[in-house]
C-alpha cells in the first residue's frame, strides 16, 4: 500500500468495509497524531487514551470525508477537537501532574548528560505548561509538527492573521521561559 | 534564534515518543477496539460550518436601531470633566457603565449575525461592523470573551496644561482574534488590535495604528496592560500642537 495516497485508502476502505484499509491509515498517523496529543497534554497516558479515541472517531466518520482537504488535516482537525474536549471535561487548562519523564528502553545507569537531558525536557514540559491551549496548540503544531501557519491555522479554525499572532506569542513566552537553554545552544 | 528554539522543541517532541513496541500496541488496540464498533455517526465532530451568504435586512435593521440606541445611552452618560496636565483624562477609561452597555450591544449583535460577528468599532458616533462573510468562523473563534479597547487621541496647545479630546475610537472585538479596521467616520484612519488575557489578569495588546485624522501619526506597540489602565502608545508635536494617543483595555 506504500504507493496508495491516504484518499485512496480512504476510499478503498469505504468501498469495501475492509479493516486492513484502516489499519493502514493508522499505522501511517498515529506517530504523529499521538507526538500532537502528547505535545498538549503532557502526558503519556492520557496521549495514548486520546490517540485512541481521535481514531475511533475517525473510523465512525470515515464517511464523511468528502475529500474537500487532505486527510491529513481532517485528521489533525480531529485531533486538536479531543484534546479541546479532554481540556474542557478536566477543566482544565494545564496539565496537572507533573510532566512525566520519557521511557527510556536503555536500563543502564543514568549518564551525567542523560540528568542534563531530562532536566530540560522537563523544563521545556513546564515551559508548554504555562502556554494556554490555543498558544500551546499554535507551537506544537508549527513549530513541532512543521505545519505552515496556514495549514494549523486551518486544523485550528481560525484566521491566518490569528494563527500567526498566536505562534508569535507563543515563541515569545517560550523563549522567556527557556532563555538558559537557548542561549547555551 | 527561530531555529534554536524550534530544535530545542522538535528534540524535545521526538524524546517524548515512545517506543516501537508501544506504538504497535497501540495501534492494535485501536483496531482492535474499531472493529468492535460500527454505525455510529459521532455528533461531536461539527467540520462544516453553515455559510452566511448574506445579510437580512432585517436583522441590520434590528442591529441599527440597537446601535443607535446604545449610542443614546452613552450620550446620557453623566460627562466626566477633562484632567489637567499630563494626567489620564477620565473620558480615555472605560466606565462600568459602559462595559455593561458595549457588552449587551456585542451579545445582541452576536445573535444578530449568528455567532460571525468579529468587531465592532465606534469612532466619533458612526458605527461600523465587521463581519465573517463566508463562515469561516468555529467554534474557537466565537468562544473568546469580548474585549473593548479604547484609542484616544488628545491634543493641546504648546505651553496649554489641559488636553482635550480631537478623536476617539472603541473597538469591540474578540480576544486573540486580530481585528483590521478602517474607522467608519470617513478619518481614513486604520488599525489593527490583538488582545491576549494573561494568567495574571493582565492583557498582552498589541496595536498597530495608522491615522490621518486628526493628525497623521503611526505607531506599533507591543505591552503588557492592567484591564482598564490607560496608557499612552504615541506622542507628537506637530507645529504648534502637541498630540497623545492612550489605549485602555476592558475585558467585558
Amino acid at each position: 500500500m506504500d504507493g496508495l495516497t491516504d484518499e485512496i485508502i480512504v476510499s478503498r476502505f469505504r468501498e469495501t468495509g475492509e479493516s486492513v484499509f484502516f489499519e493502514e491509515l493508522v499505522n501511517r498517523h498515529l506517530g504523529k497524531v499521538r507526538g500532537m496529543i502528547n505535545s498538549m497534554v503532557l502526558n503519556a497516558a492520557d496521549a495514548d487514551d486520546l490517540s485512541q479515541e481521535v481514531f475511533l472517531k475517525a473510523y465512525r466518520n470515515l464517511c464523511r470525508f468528502k475529500g474537500h482537504c487532505q486527510f491529513s488535516t481532517w485528521l489533525y482537525t480531529i485531533t486538536m477537537n479531543t484534546v479541546r474536549s479532554f481540556f474542557r471535561k478536566n477543566q482544565r487548562c494545564r496539565v496537572s501532574s507533573t510532566a512525566e519523564l520519557p521511557e527510556r528502553a536503555d536500563t543502564s545507569a543514568m549518564s551525567w548528560e542523560t540528568v542534563l537531558s531530562d532536566e530540560m525536557d522537563l523544563k521545556i514540559s513546564e515551559a508548554l505548561k504555562t502556554l494556554s491551549p490555543p498558544l500551546r496548540a499554535a507551537i506544537t503544531l508549527t513549530a513541532i509538527h512543521g505545519m505552515s501557519v496556514g495549514e494549523a491555522a486551518s486544523v485550528e479554525g481560525c484566521l491566518t492573521a490569528t494563527m500567526y499572532w498566536r505562534v508569535h506569542h507563543a515563541r515569545k513566552l517560550l523563549k522567556k521561559s527557556l532563555e538558559g537553554y537557548l542561549k547555551h545552544e | 534564534m527561530n531555529n534554536t528554539l524550534d530544535n530545542l522543541l522538535k528534540g524535545w517532541a521526538a524524546r517524548q515518543e515512545p517506543g516501537s513496541a508501544r506504538l504497535n500496541t497501540l495501534a492494535g488496540r485501536i483496531v482492535q477496539d474499531a472493529g468492535r464498533r460500527s454505525g455510529v455517526i459521532d455528533a461531536e465532530i461539527v467540520f462544516t460550518i453553515p455559510f452566511f451568504k448574506k445579510l437580512q435586512y432585517a436583522g441590520l435593521g434590528a442591529a441599527a436601531a440597537l446601535v443607535v440606541g446604545v449610542l443614546c445611552l452613552r450620550a446620557l452618560a453623566p460627562v466626566v470633566p477633562q484632567a489637567e496636565g499630563a494626567g489620564i483624562p477620565a473620558f480615555a477609561v472605560v466606565s462600568e457603565q459602559e462595559v455593561r452597555a458595549e457588552k449587551k450591544l456585542f451579545t445582541e449583535m452576536e445573535r444578530l449575525f449568528s455567532g460571525h460577528l468579529k468587531w465592532v468599532v465606534q469612532s466619533n458616533g458612526d458605527v461600523g461592523i465587521g463581519v465573517e462573510p463566508d463562515g469561516s468562523l468555529t467554534s474557537v473563534d466565537i468562544s473568546g470573551a469580548p474585549v473593548l479597547v479604547r484609542l484616544t487621541v488628545l491634543s493641546r496647545k504648546a505651553g496649554e496644561k489641559k488636553w482635550r479630546k480631537a478623536w476617539n475610537t472603541d473597538v469591540v472585538m474578540r480576544r486573540e482574534q486580530l481585528a483590521e479596521i478602517a474607522t467608519n467616520d470617513q478619518s481614513g484612519n486604520k488599525l489593527a488590535l490583538w488582545v491576549y488575557p494573561l494568567v495574571d489578569g493582565k492583557l498582552a495588546v498589541d496595536t498597530n495604528i495608522s491615522l490621518v485624522q486628526p493628525v497623521a501619526i503611526a505607531s506599533r506597540s507591543n505591552m503588557v496592560v492592567a484591564r482598564g489602565q490607560a496608557v499612552d502608545i504615541a506622542q507628537l508635536k506637530a507645529g504648534n500642537e502637541e498630540y497623545r494617543v492612550l489605549q485602555s483595555v476592558q475585558m467585558l
